[in-house]
């Protein structure tokens, strides 16, 4: 038998809950609206405006790069920016800006890879746990409290090194070594969701576990999820940094800005745009996540965005 | 309520506990002390434990000596041993120990000690297992309280240049004193010898500091009162602390910290051999189990680009294993490594894969090695060769050299090679009983030739035996020694004065000045 939803939009006031697609009003309308809302200060429009560049600079990669990223020019190693080289060239004479915009793809499947594996895993383990109770959510939660036990660094490393130095495995170490933290930020809002009155409205009315779940828990604690996923993400980047200057994610030559880093710090004060570089694209990409995570919290939280 | 006496009487308080606190530091500034920058950690001063690091080796022969001492000549001289005779059938070897030595921990050098340091370092459960240097000795014996007979199962040219841990640091002698009453897990963070230095402080990966041993029973004409190794891994970082003059001197620096560190007013510079690169290949399977497949390797590779990229010029490209600064190296032969694509091409057709192959380099993930093998890839590329660089991590690369074959179809390798002592690579890089066992090259040819080596004592045949060891080793390729890097080194020549490098390309510590002191 069909439920009838009585889940209203956690933290919605009734004027506010206007503005929040109802059944049967257009949900192009929401969008924009909301569109409007995050676009409506400077710093998410830069953030957005400098994601798009990265995006657009990987996808089209072979197209604009002037010079193949992994080919050496021994003539030209370390040679400063110049008309030939607008970002100069590395230790054996590669072009920085076609490594740049091929290791650019490099960081963007280190976004979503992790993410794709930490939400998969994370958000249903968080949702039965929270939900079902007992000896299910305390079994869960002790194996990703043992999880948690561990610097995530080293936890990172050691699943990588497990696994094999590899772009994917290290992408899968990050992923998995993710769950722990987002299966339990789920959890925490699924324990909270369920005493609100429209689930137990669900429950009274004889909506089963995955109904109440799916229809009525998830939706409302999806924002909260969004946010704290956008923030994740500059980490996680960071993360395919730090495992690439160990030698542990993409293999040379092929290019990663971590390891473009971790070549040039060899000749930070002799060539520094070797290091400078990568490191700038990593430092305006993670900042650009993190002001668009901010403004896409602004944007949905009810009380921020009204002041 | 504020009390304005009181606040002041308490800051004059804290002011006299500053200066107090100060005090120290400011009486150790007055000591003769300096500070070497090392990249690498040391991890255990048990000298039952192999360390192949060069940090490792400098702090080793400070605190420990050997029985017997390398010249810079090669030339094997008295050490803890005053004397020592060989019999004429050169099967037993007695050396008389000198009187008086004590021991950093107060006990007295004696032969049951160095019986005990001998037996340990046979014995396969003692530490890393048993020194190979050893392999002939049949027995040790105490004769008295300062005279030790070493027996021998067969005679042994490497056997002076191993007591006088010419190849190996497990040679030099502990305090057995010290190791029973503390263990060896202790033991390995207190470490007891003779030398002239002794451990007064050790933060490990941070800074290990060695202290001057005023009860030092050889001459010593140097000043230098404490000596601070530290760790700073990364180079930039090591360099922008030797330029602002924490860091005093510089043993193992990469060349293009190199120009850096010479303009730093007061620097004195050099660079000291250090053995040979090779590109180890794995004959245990496909593609390298050809020998026309190992030659095409060998021709294809412009070792040219990684001398000047990434030696800064402070190399040479190989002919063989047997680098210039050991007694057997000739400038002869074998032909001297230079490139030659047509060769390359041939020997690939010979190898019937004209459309060449691809194959793994095990190689740990550090950005100078990496550099090596791009290049190397790009000029193998060429031909249809390809590279693919295999970067882990250091304990799977040494598993990748030593136990498990299937990782990789080669291994990038740097031999220290020791100047006395040739037998510590030749044989153990290559043979049916090499270390490195991912060359895999075992053949009755070259195992005779490896099995007679100990044997020959008479210095010309010694050579002219070693130089066919590399005219074989040439001839079937076993693998592609590709240059022989030197390792620049920069000390501050304002601050540290009198300065030479002993038989073993390490400091030699009795002889270390600090200007002014």
């Amino acid at each position: 038998m069909a439920q009838p939803d009585v889940s209203p939009r956690k933290g919605a006031s009734d004027a506010e809950s206007a503005s929040w697609p109802m059944a049967g009003e257009p949900t192009q309308h929401a969008l924009m609206l909301f569109c409007g809302r995050l676009f409506a200060r400077p710093l998410p429009r830069f953030a957005f405006a400098v994601l798009i560049l990265v995006l657009l600079g990987a996808l089209f990669a072979p197209h604009i790069s002037p010079y193949d990223p992994i080919k050496p020019d021994f003539a030209a190693a370390r040679q400063a920016p110049s008309a030939d080289h607008p970002l100069g060239t590395d230790d054996i004479g590669r072009d920085v800006l076609s490594r740049i915009l091929y290791g650019a793809r490099v960081s963007l499947l280190a976004a979503l890879i992790p993410l794709s594996i930490s939400i998969s895993i994370g958000v249903p383990l968080g949702l039965i746990s929270g939900l079902l109770k007992g000896w299910t959510d305390d079994i869960i939660m002790r194996v990703l409290d043992a999880l948690l036990a561990f610097p995530r660094i080293v936890l990172i490393i050691a699943i990588a090194g497990i696994l094999g130095p590899s772009l994917l495995n290290a992408l899968i170490a990050i992923g998995v070594v993710g769950v722990a933290p987002l299966a339990r930020l789920t959890r925490g809002l699924t324990l909270s969701a369920s005493q609100e009155d429209y689930v137990l409205a669900a429950r009274a009315l004889g909506s089963s576990n995955w109904r109440i779940m799916m229809s009525h828990i998830l939706p409302n604690i999806t924002a909260a999820i969004i946010v704290t996923v956008s923030l994740d993400i500059g980490g996680i980047i960071l993360a395919e940094a730090t495992l690439s200057f160990l030698g542990l994610g993409i293999q040379p030559p092929n290019p990663s800005w971590g390891s473009m880093v971790a070549v040039g710090n060899r000749y930070i004060q002799t060539a520094p745009w070797i290091s400078l570089v990568p490191g700038t694209a990593i430092f305006l990409t993670v900042m650009s996540v993190n002001l668009l995570g901010d403004g896409l919290r602004d944007a949905m939280d009810p009380y921020l965005r009204n002041r | 309520m504020f009390n304005r006496k009181r606040s002041v009487k308490g800051f004059l308080a804290l002011l006299a506990l500053l200066l107090l606190l100060t005090m120290p530091v400011a009486a150790q500034d007055a000591m003769n002390e300096f500070v070497i920058g090392v990249s690498e950690t040391v991890v255990t001063l048990d000298m039952g434990v192999r360390s192949p690091s060069l940090a490792h080796k400098q702090v080793s022969y400070a605190i420990y000596e050997p029985l017997l001492r390398l010249g810079t000549d090669g030339s094997i001289n008295p050490a803890l041993a005053s004397d020592w005779t060989m019999s004429e059938d050169r099967l037993t070897i007695t050396l008389n120990l000198r009187e008086g030595v004590a021991f950093h921990d107060g006990s007295p050098l004696d032969a049951d000690t160095v019986v005990w340091n001998i037996n340990s370092a046979r014995d396969p459960e003692f530490g890393d297992g048993a020194l190979p240097d050893y392999g002939r000795i049949a027995s040790v014996e105490a004769l008295d309280d300062l005279t030790v007979q070493i027996t021998m199962s067969a005679p042994d040219a490497n056997i002076l240049p191993a007591l006088a841990a010419g190849s190996d640091s497990r040679a030099l002698i502990m305090s057995r004193a010290a190791f029973e009453a503390l263990g060896a897990d202790e033991y390995a963070f207190n470490p007891s010898g003779t030398g002239p230095f002794k451990l007064a402080s050790w933060e490990p990966g941070v800074e290990l500091v060695l202290e001057r041993n005023q009860a030092y029973w050889g001459e010593s004409s140097g000043n230098a009162d404490r000596v601070a190794f530290r760790v700073i891994l990364d180079a930039s970082a090591a360099t922008l602390n030797y330029q602002s003059g924490d860091v005093h001197a510089m043993f193992s620096i990469s060349a293009p910290e190199l120009p850096l560190l010479e303009a730093v007013s007061g620097t004195v510079s050099g660079a000291v051999a250090r053995g040979v690169n090779v590109l180890a290949l794995n004959q245990h399977r496909p593609p390298f189990d050809n020998i026309h497949n190992r030659r095409a390797v060998m021709y294809a590779i412009d070792v040219e680009p990684v001398i000047a990229l990434v030696y800064g010029g402070l190399a040479q490209p190989a002919r063989g294993i047997t680098p210039p600064n050991s007694f057997a190296y000739s400038d002869e032969s074998p032909p001297r490594l230079a490139r030659d694509l047509d060769a390359a091409r041939a020997e690939l057709a010979a190898a019937g894969n004209p459309d060449a192959f691809e194959f793994e380099v095990s190689v740990v993930a550090q950005p100078f090695r990496i550099q090596v093998l791009e290049i190397m890839q790009a000029s193998l590329a060429e031909v249809g060769i390809g590279l693919v660089i295999q970067a882990n991590e250091r304990a799977r690369h040494i598993a990748a050299l030593r136990e498990d074959t299937d990782i990789a179809e080669a291994g990038f390798v740097q031999i220290l090679a020791a100047l006395s002592a040739p037998e510590a690579y030749l044989g153990r890089f290559a043979g049916c009983g090499a270390n490195i066992k991912i060359v895999g090259y075992c053949t009755d040819e070259y195992e005779a030739l490896v099995a007679a080596l100990p044997g020959i004592f008479d210095s010309a045949e010694r050579v002219a035996h070693i130089r066919e060891m590399n005219e074989v080793a040439w001839r079937d390729t076993i693998s592609v020694p590709y240059l022989y890097p030197q390792i620049p080194y920069v000390y501050r020549g304002d601050i540290i004065g009198d300065f030479a490098l002993n038989g073993y390309g390490l400091l030699d510590w009795t002889n270390f000045t600090v200007v002014g002191g």
